[in-house]
């Protein structure tokens, strides 16, 4: 049987590899029996959730953005250089 | 809101007008450069090297300005990204797509710059508290309880709800901040992760960003959730 710290970690591990069949079998038969790991992985859950929400707002502005003018003449300016 | 969207979409239009314009007035010079290349492989597999800033130029720098939040650095690195792919053009496989070659280059000079970034501003990881054993006693339980979160859903709709995350995440530790901006705002992967902040293995990556996250709920708990921290909510 996991510990609850070793359940911790898997709560944030699994957002970032993908778990093994065992873990993943160890980590829901913990979950099924500790109330404070269950409402931990659903608060990690969240807060990736609200994270997400703040990269939408910030990707927003971002996914407008065009390569300014006067950059895209000064890249042009290089690359002929370079490639003559 | 809406205005903002009407505004994007104008400026989106108005570019790739102009991406349409400068793409037909690019044919005659293009057909000229490879002429004086004289690179008969080359010629059905690469387009040249103006072509790639007119028809890449916003995807490139959109993806770097993604990554490192820097107008003009972005540009310098969309600039570095086709000079670099100009000069090695010839290791160009024909297999693959022209952009996604271009943004494979433009993905290491981006690790390049948040690798030198974040040395500039390094600090020593050992010194960082170990949060986990203020939560945990010596068998791994849970030292005390996990405070409740009160009315979740609610705080999502919020921007101080937002606000107040940003400050938590600023609050991090600089490594961890660091590792968890560029995984979860800035969505790069975890070899990418590795390689920017030179993490020396995968597993040290997942410790770093677990105390990360442990340390926003923390953050969370205390600034947000407080007034309905008790036990009676279920998240
Ligand atoms: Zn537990």
């Amino acid at each position: 049987m996991l510990s609850c710290r070793e359940v911790s970690r898997l709560a944030s591990e699994r957002m970032d590899r993908e778990l093994s069949w065992r873990e993943q079998i160890a980590f829901y038969m913990h979950l099924m029996m500790c109330r404070l790991c269950r409402r931990y992985a659903r608060q990690l859950a969240l807060l990736q959730r609200a994270t997400g929400k703040l990269r939408q707002r910030r990707d927003d502005p971002v996914d407008w953005a065009a390569l300014p003018e006067e950059a895209r003449e000064r890249i042009a300016r290089r690359l002929r250089e370079n490639s003559a | 809101m809406t205005s903002a969207v009407t505004v994007g979409s104008e400026t989106a239009a108005h570019w790739r007008s102009g991406l349409a314009l400068r793409t037909t007035q690019q044919h005659g010079r293009m057909s000229a450069w490879f002429r004086l290349t004289g690179h008969p492989a080359m010629e059905t597999r690469l387009s040249d090297p103006e072509t790639w800033l007119h028809e890449h130029g916003d995807s490139l720098y959109r993806f770097a300005l993604q990554r490192t939040g820097d107008p003009a650095k972005s540009e310098d690195l969309v600039q570095d990204t086709l000079i670099a792919a100009l000069q090695s053009r010839d290791r160009f496989s024909g297999n693959a797509q022209e952009r996604t070659w271009l943004i494979g280059i433009l993905k290491h000079k981006v690790i390049d710059h948040l690798r030198i970034r974040d040395r500039e501003v390094a600090t020593d990881f050992d010194a960082e508290p170990d949060l986990e054993s203020e939560h945990f006693n010596a068998r791994g339980r849970w030292q005390g309880t996990v405070p409740a979160w009160h009315d979740p859903d609610s705080a999502l709709q919020q921007d101080a709800f937002f606000s107040t995350l940003e400050q938590c995440i600023d609050a991090l530790p600089q490594r961890a901040g660091e590792a968890f901006r560029l995984r979860e705002l800035h969505g790069l992967d975890t070899d990418e992760i590795c390689a920017a902040l030179e993490i020396g293995t995968a597993n040290n990556l997942f410790v770093i960003l677990s105390r990360a996250r442990m340390s926003l709920r923390d953050c969370l708990t205390e600034h947000w959730f407080q007034a309905g921290a008790q036990e009676t909510e279920s998240c």
